[in-house]
């Protein structure tokens, strides 16, 4: 039987730093990933020194990334590691960083994630197999089928669905590392460029480069390097899974997700209700109505009506995608999963300014990726 | 007739099932375990791990019901113009496949409506027979 991350030892981030997200620039992914890792490492208050084990997180830039970067640091001869697991390549980076740190192989840990918006080589499309039609269905298209299915089995307008772009457009204007930071109007959501089925621009993230970056650390870490320990937020579950044969037709992102996140609250121990904070993988509007329900928070079709009386809302019973998530903050992939524990690490520090959930002591970050696999790591304030 | 070739000829048959003729058919396998699947492939079974033998070839009648249906404005494939429709079937077999439809306004799709495969020109080989494609059309008359 395998151990989960809670009965090893103690897991804490305790630094974390952006690059903002935003469309494609001159700038090199080195600069971007140097820029996050010194705002963690200053935010920490640790020399790079400190650190003995790196994660870097990217899914375009292709091969051997990491050293090319971090020795501007200032070499230290240790172990770096790329890690790439499509959308949810930053989520696993962390975790892998977190396994480190559990088990016991370094006291602090770095995971980096960078990307520019280069073109991806998908291996899962160099399997031999030919499809009907998949090469016309690509995700805004699975997403827009999907919506169409919950609207007509729940009986739920566009209009409903669109307000998810509303209120996470309307919380990434509160985050100056976020790709879309002005708030829009339901009708400009729903009057912008048609994309597919109901889905018009603003109710799909923007794909752009940027860099996220998380340092953990052991309790000895936090001693040995004089560490704030009051600022150190718990890591209580990594649950990393990959999708299953379903009943036919069903929404495979949703049952993965169901599972992940039940294990993941299971070895937190605490249940949907104690959560203040939720960074999903909403890359478009419908997902995140899918996963509120996917993970419990209300029964199936009942999530436009949480969202419509602003239960969703920072302020609300839990602050969904308070950092504008991926339709407002952005989804340059490599950062992505990591930028959701920055963001879910600042509001459980209460240091989120405007955009803090009052009184939060509990988050989830969860993230999807191509193929299709999930990780969910849920976090927690001392 | 027999100057037409399948562009995916893996995928889909020109030829129809014994159940319904006059449709192109789906090439599917269903496994020793009972497992049913789409597009064919030799692999391994999702469901058991089953491999090679164990594997056998059905052929899918042309024939089902929409589940779900999007109009599609924004093409990755320069081959197909945007707009095109695009349909979540359930086939008469039970395995949920995804495809192009046959028609040009969604106003005419219903969710739960019979479609019927159908095969679209899509151009022509160096020898000049033509090039088709499999689609589905809510039309029952060929
Ligand atoms: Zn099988």
């Amino acid at each position: 039987m395998g151990r989960i991350l809670k009965e090893l030892r103690p897991v804490y981030v305790v630094g974390i730093g952006l690059h903002r997200y935003q469309r494609a620039s001159e700038k090199t992914y080195v600069e971007l990933g140097l820029t996050a890792i010194r705002e963690a490492l200053q935010d920490a208050k640790i020399e790079w020194e400190a650190v003995e084990s790196s994660y870097v997180g990217t899914a375009k830039l292709g091969m051997a990334a990491g050293r090319a970067m971090l020795r501007h640091l200032g070499t230290t001869g240790t172990s770096i590691t790329h890690i790439e697991n499509a959308s949810a390549t930053g989520s696993s980076a962390f975790r892998q960083a977190c396994i480190e740190i559990a088990g016991g192989f370094s006291d602090v840990a770095l995971a980096v994630g960078v990307d520019k918006v280069d073109p991806m080589p998908r291996a899962f499309e160099k399997n031999g197999i030919k499809d009907l039609a998949s090469d016309a269905i690509v995700p805004f298209t699975h997403f827009a089928l999907l919506a169409h299915d919950y609207m007509s089995r729940y009986g739920v307008t566009d209009e409903q669905i669109a307000q998810v772009a509303v209120k996470n457009h309307r919380n990434g204007a509160l985050n100056p590392y976020a790709h879309r930071q002005k708030e829009r109007t339901l009708d400009e959501v729903l009057s912008d460029d048609p994309i597919s089925g109901s889905f018009t621009r603003l109710q799909c993230c923007p794909i752009g480069e940027g860099a996220s970056a998380v340092i953990v650390a052991s309790e000895e870490g936090i001693k040995r390097f004089g560490i704030d320990p009051s600022r150190a937020i718990r890591v209580s579950a990594s649950v990393s899974r990959s999708e299953r044969v379903y009943e036919p037709g069903a929404g495979f992102d949703a049952e993965l997700t169901r599972e992940t996140t039940a294990i993941a609250l299971k070895e937190a121990d605490i249940t949907v209700k104690e959560l203040d904070v939720i960074e999903f993988h909403d890359a478009f509007t419908i997902e995140e109505l899918l996963y509120v329900e996917s993970l419990g928070l209300c029964g199936p079709g009942q999530a436009p009506h949480l969202l419509a009386e602003g239960a969703m809302d920072i302020g609300g019973q839990v602050a969904v995608s308070p950092s504008g998530g991926l339709l407002a903050m952005g989804h340059p992939t490599g950062p992505t999963g990591l930028g959701q524990i920055a963001e879910v690490t600042r509001q459980l520090r209460h240091e989120a300014g405007p955009r803090q959930q009052p009184k939060a002591r509990t988050g989830l970050a969860h993230m999807v990726g191509l193929g299709s696999v999930c990780v969910v790591h849920v976090l927690q304030r001392p | 007739m027999i100057d037409q070739i399948a562009l995916r000829p893996s995928v889909f048959s020109i030829r129809g099932t014994e159940e319904l003729p006059d449709r192109p058919s789906l090439k599917g396998c269903q496994c020793k375990c009972g497992y049913v699947f789409f597009p064919r492939q030799y692999f391994g079974c999702e469901s058991c791990g089953r491999f090679g033998d164990d594997i056998e070839n059905i052929e899918m009648s042309g024939r089902g019901k929409i589940r779900e249906f999007a109009t599609v404005h924004r093409s990755q494939r320069k081959d197909l113009p945007a707009p095109y429709i695009v349909a979540t079937i359930v086939l008469d077999a039970g395995v949920v496949i995804r495809g192009l439809l046959d028609v040009t306004d969604e106003k005419q799709l219903s969710i739960g409506q019979t479609v019927y495969s159908t095969l679209s020109s899509v151009g022509r080989d160096e020898d000049g027979r033509e090039i088709v494609d499999l689609r589905f059309s809510i039309n029952q008359s060929n």
